[in-house]
């Protein structure tokens, strides 16, 4: 027997809400799903009028569907935004080609124009080669890092407000788990923000408009448009670790569909007590980007690169740094040594 | 020429692994002869055979015991016995207490 | 592009893998005798007594260092039959028997919760319980005293009766059908054993006023403690945590709720109590022989246990994690009553903010209910001329407190005017935390809760019609 929308408009309905468990017909879905979007948007103050917005575009579900509703709203709400799409390209092999096209795709199919930066042109460095250097154990530690470095490399480059980013409140629920199981209090206070504060200067404020929608809900919304995107794994493993938290979660959702909201809400109620220490945030002396040491990690995950000495900047310091001194020690040897 | 004979050991279940055998802590078995060596990845295999009374997901978990069992061969912790691979004697205690259950 | 990663900066040297720890040949304390124990915090392997040593010198110091304990305190110790529990009163009567300086000064007295009606478990396999609970606790000399969870329904009368040698279970049937009518009432197991929790709590705090002890000692392990900041952040009770995982939670103004064992992980523990040969009895409750997956907090105890089994570190980190976390709701233990829940009596940590997962859930729910037809998309509200609300359906449906004597049927709408006595979800809900209101959707109706409880909704409830009516007078 059919069940009829809950919003009583008379359809039936098609799907149930993981969120609330409500039926919805698909355009009351549709409707929903755009109008909390752009709730979340009003009451986070996200944008101010004339701000151009780089959307930060992986060819992926939640960036296709945030540039997709992005523009929706922007011309029914008049917020009277400049919407880019920023593409990063990293450099691995067969991967990265398949999304880059999803991504051309989307600039044609919403009009926006696109801007590709590749990880090669930035830093030097493909992931290809990295992973030949590094090997596969710590390479999506290089990636992570090099890519926030990238998008906000990026979006000074093309002089944007601000950048929105396709988190989804699964992506930031698995984030407070992970801080937890890490004892990374410092990120756990941070990541339930949906602006990061631009603490410095220079630092583009990310915006997370897809904060409080679930990921099955994004899917059942790009199911339901039509709206194609590129969706393998990376072919570099994924961080075992975030793995066991994904997992977790999923189980969990099964148990109770709130608990990703009721993550969120736990993640925002908390608060590092004020007689516990934090890395306090300065700039990088090379490069300028945000960073808790003198040089950031990028910087030092570079010259890791460049000297051949991987191991600088994973694990503990004091290794790497004697491996750094034992090399600097026997380059002043050659040079004392020439005529 | 000796017969070989079953290896008898004494187990013993307790906070709340008893449940799943039958309710009781104590139980001498007695191992049936076999090739080789009788160890502990070997017994739990025959545990869940011969002993396991019901949900054995609850007590096993792949070749090894679920995690939060603890394992004390004569008291002592199986962690530095060699865990599945140590090789049962006669007349050994092998005592499983589950920690999963609060205080 | 991989999205997993964008938060990472290497802090991955935080989680260390099992490393293998070599088997050494004599204990790492004293040199001389075999080790029989392995404790991966400390990477050491301990023999019998240096082990026994250390976690008696553990939980003297835990104490000592909490400068919390005074001589003139009665404490009221938690007793379930388990090893744990166990071990903790073994560990107060070694530091109660001692000769010098070093002997505790304050005083020990033993409670015995009963939960079995909630399990349905006959009566007299409960007296067999109890006489088996006091035969364990005599061992020590300690004064000791049972109750039941459905004393949380008993209004007046003592709760707490001495518990000796043979003691009947003295039970009052009306609560004890009331406590199944509460559980049976509720859903969900993850929101059952929630509640169990809350009630559990209360019943300590009441059995320690009744019986004048200013602090109650549970034995909650470290472990234990890393599954409960895991459970309740899934819970969405974040901002309690601290409270429940810390050493004391001093949420109660007169009693004091102290986990002396925290420092200490449930192997070492158990070892303790198997060392000592200490007596236990397994007694079923709620989560017992429950899969993995029927409740939050089971999913919870079975992800740490085997995180544990590759990564060693996870139980003390996440616990250390928990240690340094306090909430953004200043929390400050004298508290006006107004601004607690009613249940765990926690602040309140509602308040819908702009821009918060409550508000979004409120909205979430709000526009599913009212469809685009209802709504103005201008002011992101309802539109005036719909007679649609949130949680319209449950609103309708009134429900009597079961101690009015007006209404014969309490499930049925009643034309009665007793305002004062009918009480809705909202009405409830809107004095509980997020944790607890998540217990409350799962009921199928509130009228099941104890009195205490409702009593309290009512009192409120009139306060607020009270002050509606002189509003205009108020400056």
């Amino acid at each position: 027997m059919p069940v009829k929308c809950s919003s009583s408009c008379g359809k039936n309905a098609i799907l149930k809400r993981p969120k609330t468990g409500d039926a919805l017909c698909k355009d009351c879905f549709f409707w929903a799903f755009e109008t909390e979007v752009h709730n979340t948007i009003v009451s986070g103050h996200l944008f101010k009028k004339g701000d151009t917005v780089a959307v930060a575009a992986s060819g992926g579900k939640d960036s296709t569907v945030l540039a997709y509703v992005l523009k929706v709203l922007n011309e029914r709400h008049d917020y009277g935004l400049n919407l880019v799409l920023l593409s990063i390209d990293e450099g691995i092999t067969g991967y990265r080609d398949d999304s880059l096209e999803t991504v051309k795709q989307n600039r044609d199919d919403y009009q926006m124009p696109l801007k590709i930066l590749s990880y090669e042109e930035l830093f030097g460095w493909t992931m290809d080669a990295i992973v030949g250097q590094v090997g596969r154990k710590n390479n999506c530690t290089f990636c992570g890092v090099f890519r926030r470095q990238a998008l906000d490399r990026g979006a000074t480059l093309l002089g944007v407000n601000c950048v929105a980013t396709g988190h989804n409140a699964d992506d930031l629920a698995e984030t407070v788990l992970m801080n937890i199981l890490r004892g990374d209090i410092a990120r756990l206070q941070r990541c339930t923000s949906i602006i990061t504060a631009s603490e410095s200067e220079g630092s583009i404020p990310r915006v997370k408009p897809l904060k409080y929608t679930y990921e099955k809900e994004i899917v059942m919304y790009a199911y339901f448009k039509r709206l194609v995107y590129f969706s393998t794994e990376c072919v570099f493993a994924p961080n075992a670790y975030r793995g066991h938290a994904r997992a977790f979660l999923k189980d969990l959702e099964k148990i109770r569909p709130s608990v990703i909201m009721d993550i969120i809400h736990s993640g925002e109620s908390l608060q590092v007590k004020d007689d516990v220490k934090l890395p306090v945030r300065t700039q990088c002396t090379r490069c300028g980007s945000v960073s808790s040491q003198e040089l950031c990690k990028a910087c030092v995950l570079l010259e890791g690169l460049n000297r051949g000495l991987p191991k600088l900047g994973i694990g503990k310091t004091s290794l790497a740094n004697r491996a750094r001194e034992q090399q600097d020690a026997q380059k002043t040897r050659i040079v004392n040594c020439d005529f | 020429m000796s017969q070989q004979q079953g290896l008898e050991i004494t187990l013993e279940f307790g906070g709340g692994a008893e449940l799943l055998f039958g309710n009781l802590k104590k139980h001498q078995v007695t191992l049936p002869a076999c090739e080789g060596k009788w160890t502990i990845r070997s017994l739990l295999t025959w545990m869940k055979d011969n002993l396991l009374k019901e949900r054995p997901e609850l007590f096993i978990q792949g070749e090894t015991v679920r995690p939060g069992i603890l394992v004390l061969v004569n008291d002592a912790d199986w962690e530095l016995l060699g865990q599945l691979d140590y090789e049962i004697e006669a007349k050994d205690n092998i005592l499983f207490i589950s920690t999963l259950h609060g205080g | 592009m991989c999205s997993r990663n964008d938060e990472e900066d290497g802090s991955q040297s935080l989680m260390e893998g099992k490393t293998k720890l070599t088997w050494t040949e004599v204990c790492q304390k004293c040199s001389t005798e075999k080790p029989v124990i392995q404790i991966l915090q400390i990477k050491h392997a301990y023999c019998r007594n240096c082990f026994l040593a250390h976690v008696n010198h553990k939980f003297r110091s835990t104490l000592g260092k909490s400068k919390m304990m005074k001589p003139s305190d009665v404490v009221l110790a938690a007793f379930s039959g388990s090893g744990k529990s166990n071990a903790m009163l073994h560990l107060l009567h070694a530091g109660l028997s001692e000769q010098s300086h070093k002997r505790f000064l304050f005083k020990v007295q033993v409670l015995y919760i009963d939960e079995g009606a909630i399990l349905g478990t006959s009566l007299e396999d409960r007296t067999a319980n109890l006489q088996a609970i006091s035969g364990i606790i005599e061992q020590y000399g300690f004064k000791s005293y049972y109750t039941t969870l459905a004393s949380i329904f008993e209004e007046t009368g003592s709760k707490c009766f001495p518990l000796v040698k043979d003691s009947t279970l003295k039970i009052k049937e009306n609560s004890e059908e009331e406590l199944k009518n509460l559980f049976l009432n509720v859903k969900s197991l993850t929101a059952r054993e929630d509640l169990l929790r809350q009630l559990r709590r209360k019943i300590f705090l009441q059995s320690a006023k009744e019986l004048d002890c200013c602090k109650v000692f549970t034995a909650n392990t470290s472990t234990d403690l890393a599954i409960h900041i895991l459970t309740d952040v899934s819970l969405g009770r974040g901002s309690q945590m601290h409270h429940d995982v810390s050493f004391c939670d001093p949420r109660d103004a007169s009693v004091k709720i102290i986990r002396p064992l925290l420092e200490l992980s449930s192997k070492e523990v158990t070892y303790y109590s198997v060392f000592h040969e200490l007596e236990s009895i397994y007694i079923p409750s709620l989560c017992t022989k429950a899969s993995s997956d029927s409740s939050i907090h089971n999913m919870s105890k079975q992800f740490v246990m085997e995180l544990m089994e590759n990564f060693p570190s996870t139980v003390s980190t996440v616990f250390r994690t928990g240690e340094k976390l306090g909430s953004t709701n200043t929390t400050n233990t004298c508290e006006t009553e107004d601004n607690l829940c009613i249940i765990c009596q926690m602040k309140l940590d509602v308040s819908v903010a702009a821009c918060s997962s409550v508000q979004a859930t409120d909205f979430s729910r709000l526009i599913s209910s009212l469809g685009p037809a209802g709504f103005d998309n201008k002011t992101l509200s309802q539109l005036p001329d719909t007679s649609k609300g949130i949680l319209s359906n449950q609103a309708d449906s009134l429900l009597c407190s079961s101690s009015t004597s007006c209404c014969s049927d309490s499930d049925v709408q009643c034309g009665c005017h007793k305002d004062v006595q009918r009480l809705s979800f909202p009405d409830v809900e809107k004095l509980c935390c997020y944790g607890c209101r998540l217990i409350i959707h799962d009921m199928e109706n509130t009228s099941s809760l104890p009195e205490s409880i409702l009593h309290k909704v009512r009192t409120r409830r009139s306060l607020e019609n009270m002050r509606e009516s002189i509003q205009d007078f108020l400056l």
